[in-house]
């Protein structure tokens, strides 16, 4: 992307290495993978988007959420309920409808939770979660423990996704144009000024940021495409329950973050794959599987705290203390900050 | 420098993704002529663990007796392939894909209604034949949630009138009931459910006293321990209990130490109680449950014979679960001998209208239309006795059959 960038950064400014990165994955992936390998991509695909969603406010913003399922579970139910009342909808509509309902709670909700900040915030998120979860039980209309069922019937536009192949074209397709509106954010003013806020909000508004617009707008923007996310993985299951809505959700995606790393765009992509296969992967292989994922997972973090993105710079790093050569000037973008993504300027920020 | 390696490192993750996946596609691996494959799709792994565990075994009780009498219908041999959904609905979608890239058709489990849900939806996309075994919700079936799914776990409304009837029968001189239930529909709907057989049965109002509704997962319960303990005298007091696995076994211990369960006229129940029982080493509480089968209360041979062959097996005595296990194993080997193939379309044809005689007596025939089966339930007292087998005696059994 690095090369890419410097030949041609029009391009790069317009996401385009992304797209084309999202459709060489979409025309290989089934041409390796075929049966429930398949459907693991379909689903870790739908975590990819759920992982960039949380990265908005987590990575971007520096705002820390213990309830981002919550968010993940409105656009699952969101399309469960319009399956059930409007079930000619198409279901692209659905899912918009369904990250705009979610975006607007998140934003109603964070106008009064960001009056706190660090824990009490995560705490409040957390609440909000927890909340919502109780309410699959207590309201009847949401059916409890029972749940939704016949989301595979959702016609996409005219007609329902009818084999898992089709799912993943489906899925691939919605998670790329999303990761992709994602990138014009990043790359945008408004993306830079959520970089600004989570490195000093006291200076960035000092530069004239209007700090609470910014992580509103983030909270907002992270809900919607969260609930994007959650109704893609819904529509592969066919089912929506409360587990949706259940605290470990939240955990996992911060775990997927945090093992990608969030220094660059593509982290929590990577840390979203990486966490879905390996939990498949060990439950094929281990009975109590979510011990030995635990662990992996504690390793990777404990050895690269900045996650798998760093690890390159880290092997660079060894060889050259086995090679005796000299390190390279040390600056504070070279690896702590984003580079395709481009060091923050201080110029842009104003 | 650094965004080369970051491809770099997505590359390389990418490889070892590739790697771990095994580099292919999955190809069915379809069943031998002379064998059929069956799916055993349970929580093996987690809080249910020791549920499922009895409840696969009674499946593979029922595999090796008729794989031991020449098969299925003298031709097929039944080959079990046990998966674990870790009672995580996402997990189930997955790995009935894992059974269809095996070759499997025809599977059964499903431990609650969720997963039920979620099984029966993946295994429409291959058209596998799902029996859910052990999920009891009425909305799943009549009309069934997908084509190919049957449910002959006994429906909660079931359970709850024959345990309403009995307890009205044997306990007629209860004036009030404490009720103490998860905080979801089906449990909620057992009480109501049971109260108004009661009434029916009775003749007159049944008066509700403490009322509490608890989280599904939760294990601490002395809020509502506390709230029963000051009722006062129970003498003429039922307490009824619509929690199960984990919950009933944190219950029993918790209100142990303040002889709460012994000071109640009755304590009933409906959900799983067995399993928490035999745990107690002979000294669990006297317990008035419902359920589709308890060993000690069929008086058949085929009985006899599931009983002493999970014996042979397990070292211990069938519960319900186990017993659906079996169940949903000699239901698909009925229907595979009345389709005379093992092909899923067939199975499903011939287990429409499907009737066969059960261990407990009673038959169970699966409706045409609505997909589920009905069997008749079972009522008895489970009590903690140090000399009967596994520490639990059974007395005082009714057998309900079907409508």
């Amino acid at each position: 992307m690095n090369l890419i960038a410097r030949y041609s950064p029009t391009a790069t400014k317009l996401g385009l290495p992304l797209v084309a990165g999202f459709a060489v994955v979409a025309v290989l992936v089934p041409v390796f993978y075929g049966g429930s390998p398949l459907f693991t991509w379909t689903t870790a695909a739908a975590w990819v988007l759920f992982a960039m969603a949380t990265s908005v406010m987590f990575g971007w913003t520096g705002l820390l959420s213990f309830g981002q399922a919550a968010f993940f579970g409105v656009g699952a139910y969101a399309m469960a309920l319009l399956n059930t009342h409007v079930p000619d909808m198409p279901g692209l509509v659905m899912l918009a409808v369904g990250a705009g309902a979610a975006g607007l709670l998140a934003a109603l909700f964070a106008l009064f939770a960001l009056r706190t900040s660090g824990a009490e915030f995560a705490i409040l998120t957390l609440v909000l979660a927890q909340v919502l979860w109780l309410l699959t039980y207590r309201v009847p209309g949401l059916k409890g423990e029972d749940g939704f069922h016949g989301l595979f019937a959702i016609k996409i536009w005219n007609e329902p996704l009818t084999s898992d192949l089709e799912l993943w074209y489906y899925t691939i397709a919605v998670v790329g144009v999303c990761c992709w509106l994602l990138w014009l954010l990043y790359r945008s003013t408004a993306g830079m000024a959520m970089r600004a806020v989570r490195d000093d909000p006291w200076r960035a508004a000092a530069l004239g940021i209007n700090v609470r617009r910014v992580q509103v707008g983030a909270f907002g923007v992270s809900a919607a495409f969260s609930a994007v996310a959650g109704a893609l993985v819904a529509q592969g299951q066919g089912v929506v329950g409360p587990s949706t809505l259940a605290f470990s959700i939240s955990g996992e995606v911060l775990v997927a973050c945090l093992i990608g790393g969030m220094s660059r765009f593509a982290g929590p992509m990577l840390g979203a794959v990486v966490l879905i296969w390996v939990q498949t992967l060990l439950s094929n292989v281990f009975h109590d599987s979510n011990v030995f994922v635990g662990l992996l997972l504690l390793v990777i973090v404990i050895a690269l705290p900045k996650g798998l993105v760093s690890l390159p710079d880290k092997v660079r790093g060894v060889r050259r203390r086995w090679s005796g050569s000299p390190p390279p000037p040390s600056g504070p973008a070279s690896a702590e900050r984003p580079s395709s993504d481009g060091p923050i300027p201080a110029e842009s920020v104003r | 420098m650094a965004r080369p390696t970051v491809l770099r490192a997505v590359a390389a993750a990418g490889a070892v993704a590739l790697a771990l996946a095994g580099c292919g596609k999955s190809e069915g691996a379809g069943s031998d002529s002379d064998t059929v494959k069956i799916g055993v799709v349970l929580p093996f792994t987690g809080v249910q663990a020791t549920i499922a565990k009895l409840e696969g075994q009674g499946a593979e009780v029922a595999a090796k007796m008729i794989n031991d009498a020449g098969g299925v219908d003298g031709q097929w041999e039944i080959e079990l392939v046990d998966v674990d959904d870790q009672l995580d609905p996402a997990r189930s979608a997955t790995v009935i894909r894992d059974l269809n890239d095996q070759g499997v058709q025809l599977a059964i489990g499903g431990q609650t209604s969720d997963l039920c849900k979620s099984s029966a939806e993946a295994s429409q996309r291959f058209n596998m034949t799902f029996i859910g075994a052990h999920c009891t919700s009425p909305d799943l079936v009549d009309p069934p949630i997908t084509d190919n799914f049957f449910m002959i776990g006994q429906q909660m409304t079931d359970l709850a009138k024959a345990i309403g009837t009995g307890l009205a029968e044997r306990y007629p001189d209860i004036e009030t009931w404490d009720v103490m239930t998860y905080d979801v529909d089906a449990m909620r709907l057992s009480w109501e459910e049971a109260k108004k057989a009661m009434e029916a049965e009775l003749g007159r109002p049944v008066q509700v006293g403490e009322q509490y509704q608890v989280p599904v997962g939760g294990t601490t319960m002395r809020k509502e321990i506390s709230g029963l303990v000051s009722t006062g005298d129970k003498s003429k007091r039922g307490l009824f209990l619509g929690i199960y696995g984990a919950g009933t076994t944190s219950f029993v211990q918790q209100a142990k130490p303040t002889g709460l369960l012994d000071e109640y006229g009755v304590v009933a129940q409906t959900g799983v109680y067995w399993p928490t029982a035999t745990a107690m080493d002979g000294a669990a509480p006297a317990i008035y449950n419902v359920h589709d089968y308890f060993y000690a209360c069929q008086d058949t041979e085929e009985n006899t014979e599931f009983v002493t062959a999970f014996e042979e097996l397990t070292g211990e005595k069938p519960d319900a679960g186990a017993y659906q296990g079996y169940l949903a194993i000699k239901l698909l080997e009925a229907a595979i001998a009345e389709a005379g193939s093992t092909d899923s379309a067939d199975v499903q044809a011939a287990l429409e209208g499907l009737s066969i005689e059960t261990p407990m007596g009673t038959s169970m025939t699966i409706s045409a239309d609505g997909h589920e089966g009905k069997g008749g339930v079972t009522t008895a007292v489970l009590a903690g006795d140090p000399s009967a087998p596994q520490g639990v005696a059974i007395t005082d059994c009714g057998v309900t059959p079907a409508e």
